[in-house]
């Protein structure tokens, strides 16, 4: 208190300056309309420049409940997908217990990873009480990712495209020929797509998809475009695929349950006991 | 003391009659305003207090300002060389100081000294004042021109004034 009193009696003058300058460009800004809208300009600049930037920074700081509302309504919406049904003429009901649904999509989120191993593999934060059970797909908004492993009651594990032994179907997505994806174990953005027969009209950058053939992934899951491919083994062709999915910054998932999965592989299974 | 705050108002009250009265309606192809007035502020005595400087700075703007019809403008550029007379007086000081009894006037400190005093002090009000006015920076130049010129008239006359009329 008695430094602030000193400060006071020692800076008056600058004080009482301030306050009668402050009183005289109050005048200004009252008395004289070309100042006052001068004024307002300067205040609208400077105010509106400021809201701007502070919005933008509050939108940083809420971007995690952003980005969650947004899985959240991605799932809605693959969950609503003609595709996601096993007759695609249904009307989007969203019902998860309809007889006629075939894929029902969980959202999760990638709490581990790895891409500079030979078997990489993938954590999930759901599991067993979300739904998640082995062999089920694994996408993301950009294309995808791998199997599920295992799960745990609140995790699960994923076979990422980036193994040895993995090995899902895909198919040149301009004329359906199909073959399989392997990863040759050396960079993290490409894979090899085998068994295209060389008949086939192959070219560089022609999109490669899922084919559907597994009771796995649903058909038309991006995979990456053709980079380029050379002969191999006489009638086939090895097609390096540049991947869609960027293994290195993947965060959000959708992990695939196939519902009519259990029917499919019955009715299989029967062939081959025969 | 009486006398000389008798003789301070009674100066005050002059100035803001001639001001409003005579200089305002001189106005030479838009550039030269003399603003006269401000005598008041640089006459005031050695030994007046910042406060009351200030105060009187502000009350003498204002009386110009509600003539004018330029509310602030005044205020604020007279509120400002009040500001500064204090530091403008210190760094001009006399080795041994301002002597008491004695006043900022050509006829106790010279013409030289009073020509620097002045001459800031007037400078810093234009400068101020012309700029308030235009408010903005887009034609700086010409603003300043306007007023470099003005302070010489304005300096000119107050120089004048220092043999005619506040003599001792």
């Amino acid at each position: 208190m008695k430094n602030l009193l000193r400060f006071f009696y020692r800076y008056h003058s600058t004080i009482l300056f301030l306050v009668l300058e402050i009183i005289a460009f109050i005048f200004i800004a009252k008395y004289n309309s070309f100042h006052r809208s001068r004024l307002f300009n300067v205040r609208h600049a400077m105010l509106g420049d400021f809201t701007a930037k502070f919005d933008n920074y509050s939108q940083y700081l809420s971007l995690l409940e952003e980005n969650k509302a947004l899985r959240e309504e991605n799932v809605k919406l693959y969950n609503l997908l003609p595709g996601s049904y096993f007759n695609p003429i249904t009307k989007y009901i969203p019902d998860t217990n309809k007889t006629d649904r075939k894929f029902y999509f969980i959202g999760a989120r990638v709490i581990n990873n790895s891409t500079n191993k030979q078997y990489n593999f993938i954590t999930l934060n759901r599991g067993k009480h979300h739904g998640i059970e082995p062999e089920m797909a694994v996408i993301c908004d950009r294309g995808i990712v791998g199997v599920v492993k295992e799960s745990t009651n609140n995790f699960a594990t994923v076979v990422s495209v980036l193994n040895r032994e993995f090995f899902p179907n895909a198919m040149i997505k301009r004329n359906r020929y199909f073959g399989y994806i392997q990863w040759s174990g050396k960079r993290y953005d490409k894979v090899i797509l085998k068994e295209i027969p060389v008949h086939v009209e192959v070219l560089e950058g022609d999109t490669i998809v899922t084919s559907g053939h597994s009771s796995i992934f649903p058909e038309g899951i991006l995979i990456g475009t053709v980079e380029k491919y050379v002969l191999a083994e006489g009638i086939f062709y090895d097609i390096t695929v540049d991947l869609s999915t960027d293994f290195k910054s993947l965060t959000n998932v959708l992990v695939i349950k196939n519902i009519m999965k259990e029917e499919q592989l019955e009715l299989e299974e029967k062939i081959e006991h025969d | 003391m009486i006398k000389v705050i008798s003789r301070n108002i009674l100066r005050f009250l002059m100035l803001v009659l001639l001001q409003v009265m005579i200089f305002n309606n001189i106005e030479i192809s838009g550039y030269l305003n003399p603003y006269i007035y401000i005598i008041f502020i640089i006459l005031l005595p050695f030994e007046t207090p910042a406060w009351v400087c200030l105060l009187l700075g502000f009350f003498l703007g204002l009386s110009i300002d509600i003539f004018t019809e330029t509310m602030g403008m005044h205020t604020a550029a007279t509120v400002f060389i009040a500001y500064i007379r204090p530091y403008i007086l210190s760094s001009f000081a006399p080795r041994d100081g301002y002597e008491s009894g004695t006043f900022p006037r050509v006829y106790y400190y010279g013409l030289p000294w009073f020509i620097k005093y002045a001459s800031l002090l007037v400078f810093a009000h234009h400068l101020v004042l012309f700029y308030v006015e235009m408010f903005k920076f887009q034609d700086f130049f010409s603003t300043l021109l306007r007023v470099i010129l003005s302070s010489l008239f304005s300096i000119t006359l107050i120089v004048v004034s220092q043999y005619f009329i506040f003599r001792k």
